[in-house]
């Protein structure tokens, strides 16, 4: 079987002449034959410095104990060339070959448009801890959904044995001809199965914008006043209800040259008065949490959308999808890594973005090969944000369940794919569902640590029925509602040794109170 | 003529009406997308969307030119949008 190989040659006197230099005498007139390779005339010898041992001990690792050897006569040289594996040891007793190796076919290590799936939706629940979620409750029961996309097809969603929730009369669609949630199968039913991974109980509503013919260039297009128009539908429903409302947006403007110039007073991409942008920020303001795609113009094979009259667009999130009141997503594979099409920052409105990376390209919904893009991976994090707001609902008296706050908690807590922190490929990093419900339910762990290290004023507790009685083997632990954290149990503690040392000896100062309640903690035991 | 030019206006009016509008900025009631409505984008400014036709775009930029206007006044672009 014949294979790429990588031949070494020390150098010859035949090949002492310049050109011969240059070629290695592999043209105009081949000098250098080797049985049973044929080497490459067009690849220029590369030739790789000898070394030379400068002590005793020769190793590789102790750049000490060599030297490099520049000169012509101590160096060797690569060529390369095609050879039948069979003939590999006949070449190799070749004179002047020092050795052969393998040249394997390389390939950019990124994902593109094409490319096989990788993994299928089930890595992608078990990565985002989905068990973890359901025993929480954390399924987004109550939570609306709102997928702002080409349309949603339920039937299909349920064919595929998901049991979603619909609510027909809060969804939308721009001509009243369109009957949302029995759109064609399309992009939108795509979006809608990626955001039940990890909220398969929220609730859904279509609003089916890219399904207006109102003049953008192909089918499944519209023009912004139609978002506009979806968006001012979508803060009355927040502004209708309690119900905390997560929207979705895989969807967005490829190419400044479908908008005004940068600069000009009515340009979308970089400008936060723009109608969109406004009523963008208006949304979030109502308590709603919005996701946007970063885009598909990422430099390693942006889609074909970003090329227009021969300029290729990337490194540039526009308009909406940059705006700061929202979670912009970039993919990655299940793998963790960044898909080659996945837009880079920065963004226009704001330059930090994207926000946040989440699983795209791997084999899901059925509505394509894979479900591919930042438009699998922005409904894959919406799914966790909606799992979230099931626990932590919108609630505008208090700040910890503000939009801002929800964006804060879930990039704080990402899983970072760089050492350096914050990067405009990845953002923050890989949403972390895991981590995630660690912070929202911490408490019950400390508790086994804390009873080993202070038994007897443990055990104090535990007769004064101040510990929840649940025994350390029981498989429901878990599950059970958590009474106190870490820092409560601690305070706790401290109060209990005071209310002890008080009763032993009540006539003692503060100051001695103190100083007991410090050897009390650092022992185990007040001693009481 | 084609209504799909986006024009921003504030107004201190809770419910601004569309013959208000065209008059102040001095252009055909006609011009305007009735079936479009008007938007509020902004209710801490006070900021309203509506769809205008090109002569009605380019009366509004003149006036615009020479009167005090919010910052976030303007004709607007109103570009395509596609799933990603």
């Amino acid at each position: 079987m014949k294979k790429n190989v990588i031949v070494e040659l020390a150098y010859t006197e035949a090949f002492s002449s310049d050109s011969a230099k240059r070629t290695m005498g592999l043209s105009p007139a081949p000098v250098l034959t080797i049985p049973g390779v044929t080497l490459d005339p067009t690849f220029s010898p590369v030739p790789l410095s000898g070394i030379r041992p400068s002590s005793g001990f020769h190793s590789i690792f102790n750049a000490q104990a060599f030297t490099y050897d520049d000169s012509e006569r101590g160096s060797t040289y690569l060529v390369r060339g095609e050879m039948d594996e069979s003939q590999y040891e006949k070449a190799r007793q070749a004179d002047a070959v020092v050795g052969i190796y393998s040249d394997p076919v390389i390939e950019p290590f990124a994902v593109c448009p094409g490319k096989n799936p990788v993994g299928t939706d089930t890595d992608v629940e078990k990565l985002l801890c989905v068990s973890k979620l359901k025993s929480k409750k954390m399924d987004g029961s109550g939570v609306l959904v709102a997928i702002v996309d080409t349309g949603v097809n339920i039937n299909h969603l349920i064919s595929k044995g998901k049991k979603p929730v619909f609510d027909a009369s809060r969804s939308w669609a721009p001509q009243a001809n369109l009957t949302p949630g029995s759109m064609p199968v399309d992009h939108g039913t795509m979006c809608a199965y990626d955001v039940l991974i990890a909220a398969p109980k929220a609730t859904l509503l279509d609003i089916a914008l890219l399904s207006s013919t109102a003049g953008g260039p192909t089918v499944m297009s519209g023009l912004l006043s139609d978002a506009i128009k979806a968006y001012n539908h979508l803060i009355k429903v927040k502004k209708a209800t309690q119900q905390s409302l997560v929207v979705n947006n895989s969807w967005g403007m490829f190419h400044s040259s479908w908008d005004f110039p940068v600069g000009h007073a009515g340009n979308y991409s970089h400008n936060p008065n723009h109608p969109f942008n406004k009523i963008v920020g208006e949304l979030e303001k109502s308590g709603a949490d919005i996701l946007f795609a970063a885009g598909n113009c990422g430099s390693d094979c942006p889609d074909s959308r970003c090329t227009r009259n021969g300029v290729t667009e990337t490194k540039a999130i526009y308009g909406a999808n940059s705006h700061p009141s929202v979670l912009t997503i970039a993919g990655v594979t299940k793998d963790k890594v960044r898909i080659g099409y996945s837009t880079q920052g920065p963004g226009c409105i704001t330059k930090n973005k994207p926000d946040l990376s989440a699983y795209t390209h791997f084999k899901g919904s059925g509505v394509y090969a894979y479900d591919g893009g930042t438009s699998a991976a922005c409904p894959v994090a919406t799914g966790v944000i909606a799992a979230v707001r099931t626990v932590r609902g919108y609630d505008p008296a208090n700040p910890v369940t503000s939009p801002a706050a929800i964006r804060s908690l879930v990039t704080t807590l990402a899983e970072d794919l760089t050492p350096t922190g914050y990067d405009l490929e990845t953002g923050f990093g890989i949403i972390d569902t895991c981590q995630i419900i660690t912070k929202l339910f911490p408490v019950l762990g400390p508790l086994p640590n804390f009873c080993k290290r202070y038994p007897k004023i443990c055990e104090q507790l535990r007769k004064n029925n101040r510990f929840p009685k649940i025994p350390l083997n029981d498989p429901m632990r878990d599950l059970h509602k958590p009474v106190m954290d870490e820092e409560a149990i601690e305070e706790l503690f401290l109060k209990e040794i005071e209310n002890q040392l008080l009763e032993s000896t009540p006539f003692l100062s503060e100051g001695a109170v103190a100083t007991k309640k410090k050897v009390a903690a650092k022992e185990g035991d007040c001693g009481c | 003529m084609d209504k799909t030019i986006l024009f921003q206006f504030q107004s201190k009016e809770a419910r601004p009406n569309l013959k208000g509008i065209a008059d102040k900025y001095t252009f055909s009631v006609d011009s305007i997308d009735l079936d479009y409505g008007i938007i509020e984008t902004d209710s801490g400014e006070g900021l309203y969307t509506v769809l205008v036709d090109a002569q009605a775009a380019k009366q509004i930029e003149v006036y615009l030119a020479h009167h005090p206007h919010h910052p976030a006044e303007a004709i607007f672009s109103n570009p395509g949008i596609e799933p990603i």
